[in-house]
């Protein structure tokens, strides 16, 4: 079955430089993906082949099935792109940037003038409609950027660095309109610095370094192949030695160490077993006052996969 | 929906987006108030000047004078500046890649910029015209000759858009963009004193002789219109997606032309408008022209593109003859053999509808068999010099590392195709002067001088003489490019298989 982005085994070279190497995914409708990676990593020159502006030296990107190589056009109209450098014309106002667009898209008549204001109401920039760009804040001009992006109903979407250089309001106001995006079973492949941004998004992730993909898939996926053992922090009313002692005694804890105020430790079974690790921890006498399964977040998967060099 | 509503609907869509920036940018209105309030205070002074003068006519002519100069000055000097920077302003402010992944065509982007161009000239023409028409009440005016040279800023104002927008689209950088800036404001404002005494001189014709010069008339249309569409031309492949089809439309839009020119030919020498040495300048500038011209494309990428491959005719004998047509450096030489074949069939057939003269040329030039040779060396160098020199400098084969340094040979071979035609033009007579030749035809300078040559070779009464040399020439290309060639033609065969396989499979 083909998905609604599909990337198969793209690579792109720049002279001696291989920027994306035989890397392939899928995003399916409804799915967000975080793309992730340090920088010239192949990020964007991966978006930029899906969006038809660069071409792979070999691969290939389907778009609901249709070639970036040999459809482009076809794919230009089911795939909205938001570049990391989006332009915005000066001495033009935000309807008519946006009808522009529509024209360029090849909407006519009724239709642009409905589809420019679906898409200013869902972007909340309908009071906002008679004034000029250049005047505009760089939140709301990122906006302005993901109405376009909207305006011929794309089912796929890519987005690069959406959230680069917003201030925290923007931030929330964005990922805010992307799940709405993704509620209305839209394709998002999304690019990010801002790791807990995204991590607070995505279904699942791939992260890519020096041109390879290092690992796909799902966040909580992830982690588990990273770290197959659970970790948790726990403390107690009687102190870090009282509890690491009680710990490294117990059935199903492979390391412990103390940290803070508490112990971290390892524990190999399932949530069970991490109950009734708790229990006899009570069971012998230890008051618990914290214990808190500790998941593996973004960062550190990422961390974890990267090596941090460059290209 | 009303007829106006469904036209302005159907407009393009960066016309309508120019002209609302256009009128709310300040560039314009500042353009367009200097304008208006400049014009209108020439007039006052000069009819305050000119008022005690009992000669109207003269009144007329001396106001008319003026204003033209200043809507030459507002429509040939600002309109393209202000195209040039619309086209760069696409770079600058990355708003081209969002006009690249729309629906827009090339083509449409440049249209819509030199359609805006067109509304900035009438709107500027629209200001002049009130003075032009008292001008013309004041008499001393011809308003049929008026009219012409209104006409011909009006479409010069296009023309030098067209070209000012295939200037912006020849770099992204914004350095070299300013270079470019500089040479385009040079050229307009050569343009306009052109125009000005081209208009002056046609304006008031009548009043010297009575009737326009039908063919300064034609020349001057055909040359505005001709320099405009390749304008046009240059702006769409320049800002064509790298990977997309850069080489049918110009080629096309060549030969097109060579059409057209060889009925223009066949026409003059049919009237007895042409000599034997207006034909010879006619080809050799031809030929010329086309080796400039061919010099980006000789040089191009060998293999066809993906999209240009999945683009190829599944009828086979549609997709050969689209083959000099599509992009690749040896099919590029095959289009420029079939141009320059257009070419000499023109001369050959112009040649027998034009009586044998005595021409001070053929008088004053030396040996047969040295002219020959020398005739044959300049065709080399035309011809064979450019596809010689590109399969020497650049990689055919694409992709992967070698393609950082194709772009660099390609450049350099982009440059030493010109230099070297250049230096047959100059080399000859530098070597002639240092080795302390006399030129009785010191106009011309005899044989070291390629445009004689090429005529006295190729008029030359000893037909078989010529033919050989040309022979030879033609057999030298093919030995030297055959491999190209028959790796070009292959290639869009096979492509053409594919496209047939693909439908074929097609449910």
């Amino acid at each position: 079955m083909v998905g609604a982005l599909e990337i198969r085994g793209i690579t792109k070279q720049f002279g001696k430089l291989k920027a994306v190497n035989e890397v392939s995914f899928r995003v399916e409708p409804g799915q967000i993906l975080g793309f992730i990676g340090p920088n010239g990593a192949g990020k964007t020159t991966t978006m930029r082949i899906c969006a038809t502006l660069e071409f792979p030296d070999r691969g290939d990107v389907l778009v609901e099935g249709r070639s970036v190589l040999d459809a482009p056009r076809e794919v230009r109209a089911r795939l909205g792109f938001m570049p990391d450098s989006y332009g915005a014309y000066p001495n033009t106002t935000i309807w008519e940037y946006l009808d522009f667009f529509a024209r360029a898209y090849g909407l006519r008549g009724d239709a642009r003038k409905r589809r420019v204001g679906e898409v200013m109401e869902f972007t909340s920039l309908t009071d906002l409609q008679e004034k000029e760009i250049a005047s505009l804040s760089k939140g709301l001009k990122q906006r302005l950027c993901l109405a376009k992006t909207l305006l011929h109903d794309p089912s796929v979407m890519i987005l690069d660095e959406p959230a680069a250089g917003l201030d925290p309001r923007a931030r929330i106001e964005l990922r805010e309109l992307v799940r709405a995006l993704s509620g209305m079973q839209k394709a998002i492949l999304i690019s990010s610095h801002i790791l807990s941004e995204l991590a607070e998004m995505c279904d699942t992730v791939a992260v890519i370094e020096r041109g390879e993909l290092k690992a796909t898939g799902a966040v909580s996926e992830l982690t588990k192949q990273l770290r197959p053992a659970a970790l948790v922090f726990v403390r107690t009313l009687q102190g870090p030695e009282a509890t690491e002692r009680a710990l490294s005694e117990m059935p199903g804890v492979l390391r412990v160490r103390r940290e803070r105020d508490g112990c971290l430790f390892e524990h190999e079974g399932g949530p069970e077993q991490m109950a009734q690790t708790l229990a006899q921890l009570v069971h012998r006498g230890l008051s618990p006052v914290e214990f808190a399964p500790q998941a593996l977040n973004l960062e550190e998967v990422f961390l974890s996969l990267t090596e941090g060099k460059l290209q | 929906m009303s007829a106006l509503a469904r036209f302005v609907d159907g407009l393009n869509p960066v016309l309508v987006k120019e002209v609302r920036a256009s009128l709310r940018g300040r560039v314009f209105r500042v353009l367009f108030s200097i304008v208006a309030l400049g014009s209108v205070a020439i007039a006052s002074i000069l009819l305050a000047d000119l008022a005690s003068r009992s000669d109207d006519a003269y009144l007329g002519r001396q106001f008319f004078g003026a204003m033209y100069l200043c809507l030459c000055v507002a429509v040939l000097g600002f309109v393209p500046i202000l195209a040039f920077l619309s086209m760069g302003s696409e770079w600058d402010e990355h708003t081209y890649e969002l006009l690249e992944i729309s629906n827009l065509k090339p083509r449409q982007i440049v249209l819509g910029k030199l359609w805006t161009a067109a509304i900035e000239t009438m709107l500027y023409t629209s200001v002049f015209a009130p003075l032009l028409v008292f001008a013309f009440l004041l008499r001393g005016v011809d308003i049929v000759n008026a009219l012409v040279v209104l006409s011909w800023a009006v479409l010069g104002s296009l023309s030098a858009s067209a070209l000012a927008l295939a200037m912006s689209s020849l770099s992204r950088i914004r350095a070299l963009r300013v270079v470019l800036l500089a040479i385009v404001a040079g050229g307009c404002v050569g343009l306009v004193a052109l125009m000005w005494n081209l208009g002056e001189e046609v304006a008031f014709s009548s009043w010297r002789s009575g009737r326009l010069n039908p063919d300064l008339l034609t020349g001057t249309y055909a040359t505005i219109v001709g320099f405009g569409l390749v304008g046009v031309v240059v702006a769409v492949e320049r800002v064509t997606h790298a990977e997309e089809n850069h080489s049918t439309a110009p080629r096309g839009f060549v030969t097109v032309a060579l059409m057209v020119a060889q009925a223009w030919i066949l026409y003059l020498a049919s009237t007895g408008n042409m000599t034997r040495e207006d034909l010879a300048v006619a080809v050799i500038t031809q030929i010329s022209g086309l080796a400039l011209f061919h010099v980006c494309f000789c040089t191009e990428r060998e293999t066809l593109p993906r999209r240009v491959r999945s683009d190829v005719s599944a009828n086979r004998w549609l997709a050969l003859l689209s083959t000099p047509f599509l992009p690749g450096g040896g099919r590029a030489l095959l289009h420029f053999l079939g141009s320059c074949a257009l070419v000499f069939a023109g001369q050959w057939s112009a040649r027998s509808l034009i009586p044998l003269s005595s021409s001070g040329w053929f008088r004053a030039f030396g040996e047969e068999p040295i002219r020959q040779v020398t005739f044959a060396g300049y065709l080399w160098i035309l011809l064979a010099g450019i596809s010689w020199i590109a399969v020497r400098w650049t990689n055919p084969r694409d992709g992967g590392s070698a393609a950082a340094n194709w772009t660099l040979r390609r450049w350099v071979t982009r440059a030493a195709i010109p230099i070297a035609f250049v230096a047959t033009l100059i080399g000859p007579p530098m070597i002639a002067f240092l080795a302390g030749h006399s030129f009785q035809t010191s106009d011309r300078l005899g044989m070291v001088n390629p445009i004689w040559t090429m005529d006295e070779g190729g008029m030359s009464t000893r037909a078989h003489g010529r033919s050989a040399a040309v022979f030879v020439v033609v057999v030298l290309v093919l030995a030297l490019n055959g491999g190209r060639l028959v790796r070009g033609v292959r290639e869009v065969w096979s492509a053409s298989a594919e496209r047939r396989a693909r439908e074929g499979a097609r449910p």
